[in-house]
């Protein structure tokens, strides 16, 4: 273990892994902060260009990325009442207040320590828990691990968007789009239609960018040539107030509780920050005792910005969780992180911990880097950049538009995965007007070759007996928590329509 | 598209792809479904049927006179007109990288982009935007990241 921690330290102290840390936290911050932006945009378009780097560096890059637009979000939330990412929506009623009562500066002092301190708690835990399980999943076989995908498949698509339905339609488009090209077991080809080109499938990479960035530019541009462009905001000079020792001594257990929550909830495959950052609000604002403090919640109060804060941050490590020991993400980000690690032959799950231990500690120290990273730059740079919010939106839809042409071009050096990137891109918006998740297509292509060759793997054990997946009680106990799953989606909509019912009814 | 609509035109959508793709299993794939449903086709042809069951439930939701919960808006004409448009730039873009590399073609591409699409007038948007985004990557993947970018076949 200590000759792959100081392999690790080798690999983490190079120039590159440095900067690719701050390059990487500063533009999660940027695509986090700004409303419209995402991250998972960010870490789809950072994602070609780690192709050529070392694995350690390309690696650092996404999860810098990642973990500035966590903690990013809580920027526009606290300064003009809009969340930059669906996790920061938590933190806009007191956020935003104490913005409107002049206390910006210390909304976002609290934010960044919170986050920071969200974020490291999170980690360790995070360290200890992806051992523990990687240890118990090493005994899994084929049959346990198409069960345990389709159960993480299952919930993301369940989860991820308000209907399971539509989210099930976009999964099983995402494993069609999987089975384009080569089969991997005997080699026939699928759905090539005689194109050479067309061997190696649909690019996870151009995929991605496809779905997650092209939408945005159609989406921008179109306002932009309607004349309906969005505004831009222009925030004036702001500082970070960073909160004293009593801060974090008064604020202690509510953070504690947070980090628990972030943690038990990001590893959850398809719940993820929002959920967090409003079960520990609402467990913050219940748990308070003082009525008069209990009364000032939305109206600016700090425990409002801890606790959504701690537990989105938290979210990191425990998204991280199944991620690394199972190989199951849990949300977009991950996801793309998921293709990142891949594309760099580091295959997430219990052999990892044995074939990369190096890299696997150099990952965990890369997320240390980038929390401190991320720490930094918001203290220090947070008048440069809020001055991002003031460029117009078809500015920056500019530069995303050369970094995903020129991102999907570079890949393999072919014309097909622009054009494939555009029809991705078209399919992204199209769904997106009517209600469809995009989310789901990625897990789709990013799970679907696991799903396949452990499911052929398993079937030719057996011999052509599907009992193989219910003859271990692992492979049962995750056939159950995926019935369960879609009854409980099933249920939930039942009821709302119920409710619906009624009171159409009383109306 | 009408709100009562919605579910009858997704259900009818998604279940007529699926037919297509179920015929395209048996067309273009070699192999059976096979004794031990382990073949090639076992799993395209698994998922199209999925996708027809969904196209179902899609269909019996429309029957039971299911809505969306979000209204959802029709694609206007100019909307896919300035589509089209953001389409054709992106090819041009892509075709000029591919000809003239990223050092050359991009400063042009911002530069006709927003002058001659966004509409922008200003020198600065014009000429000073495009050349400091094309340094700005470059600088970044290049020389900080040591990545790649692309080569033009004649630059």
């Amino acid at each position: 273990m200590i000759e792959s921690i100081s392999a690790a330290l080798v690999l983490m102290s190079s120039f590159e892994v440095m900067i690719a840390i701050g390059i990487g936290s500063f533009a999660g911050i940027i695509f986090g902060a700004i409303p419209g932006l995402t991250y998972s945009m960010a870490l789809a378009l950072m994602l070609p260009f780690t192709f050529t780097m070392q694995p350690v560096t390309g690696i650092s890059l996404l999860l810098a990325t990642y973990i500035g637009g966590m903690t990013g979000g809580s920027i526009s939330a606290i300064l003009i009442g809009i969340p930059g990412t669906p996790s920061a929506a938590a933190t806009v009623a007191d956020g935003y207040a104490m913005t409107k009562k002049g206390e910006a500066s210390i909304a976002l002092g609290t934010a960044v320590v919170v986050s920071t301190i969200g974020g490291l708690a999170s980690l360790l835990i995070m360290v200890l828990l992806v051992d523990f399980i990687s240890t118990f999943a090493i005994r899994f076989g084929p049959a346990e691990i198409f069960m345990l995908v389709l159960f993480g498949f299952s919930t993301i698509c369940g989860l991820s968007e308000r209907s399971l339905f539509r989210g099930l339609v976009a999964g099983v488009l995402g494993l069609m789009l999987m089975t384009i090209g080569i089969d991997d077991i005997e080699g026939v080809q699928r759905f090539t239609f005689g194109n050479v080109q067309m061997l190696q499938g649909v690019n996870l990479l151009v995929a991605m960018i496809g779905l997650f960035a092209v939408p945005h530019i159609f989406e921008v541009f179109h306002l932009r040539l309607n004349k309906e462009d969005k505004v831009n905001f222009d925030i004036g000079e702001i500082k970070t107030k960073l909160p004293g020792f009593d801060f974090i001594k008064k604020y202690f257990g509510l953070m504690l509780k947070s980090t628990g929550l972030g943690v038990s909830i990001g590893a959850i495959p398809g719940s993820g920050g929002p959920i967090a950052a409003f079960l520990a609000y609402s467990n913050a604002k219940n748990s308070e005792k003082d009525p008069v403090e209990k009364e000032k919640f939305g109206k600016g109060q700090v425990a409002g910005i801890v606790a959504p804060e701690t537990a989105n941050n938290a979210v990191t490590g425990g998204a991280m969780v199944p991620l690394l020991s199972l190989g199951i993400p849990g949300d977009p980000a991950t996801a793309i992180i998921l293709g990142g690690l891949l594309i760099h032959g580091l295959v997430p799950g219990p052999m990892l911990f044995i074939e990369n231990a190096p890299q696997v500690y150099a990952i965990y120290m890369a997320i240390f880097v980038a929390y401190i990273a991320v720490f930094i730059f918001q203290v220090n740079f947070i008048k440069h950049i809020v001055k991002i919010l003031a460029v117009k939106p078809h500015h920056l839809a500019c530069g995303i538009l050369v970094m995903v042409v020129v991102g999907a071009y570079a890949i393999r050096s072919s014309f097909l995965d622009v054009n494939v990137m555009i029809i991705m891109g078209l399919l992204g918006y199209f769904f997106n007007r009517i209600k469809l998740p995009v989310t789901p297509i990625v897990l789709g292509l990013v799970l679907g070759r696991t799903l396949e060759s452990e499911y052929r793997t398993a079937m030719s054990l057996s011999d052509g007996s599907p009992i193989i997946f219910f003859s271990s009680v692992v492979s049962v106990l995750f056939f159950l928590l995926i019935v369960l799953t879609i009854a409980l989606q099933i249920r939930k909509r039942m009821v709302e329509i119920k409710k619906n019912k009624l009171i159409k009814k009383e109306a | 598209m009408e709100k009562s609509k919605f579910y009858l035109t997704l259900g009818l959508g998604v279940l007529a792809f699926s037919i297509i793709w179920i015929a395209l299993v048996f067309l273009t794939i070699e192999g059976d479904i096979g004794t031990y449903a382990n073949t090639p086709r076992t799993v395209p042809f698994f998922l199209g049927c999925c996708m027809a069951i969904l196209g179902f439930v899609f269909l019996y939701q429309a029957k039971l006179g299911f809505r969306p919960k979000d209204p959802i808006q029709a694609i206007f004409d100019n909307e896919f007109k300035n589509i089209t448009i953001c389409v054709i730039f992106l090819l041009a873009y892509a075709f000029f990288l591919e000809l003239l590399g990223f050092l050359i073609s991009t400063p042009i591409a911002i530069f006709f982009l927003t002058r001659f699409i966004l509409n922008e007038k200003g020198w600065k948007i014009n000429f000073l935007f495009p050349v400091c985004m094309t340094g700005t990557i470059y600088v970044v993947f290049i020389i900080l990241l040591n990545s790649n970018l692309p080569k033009g076949t004649l630059f």
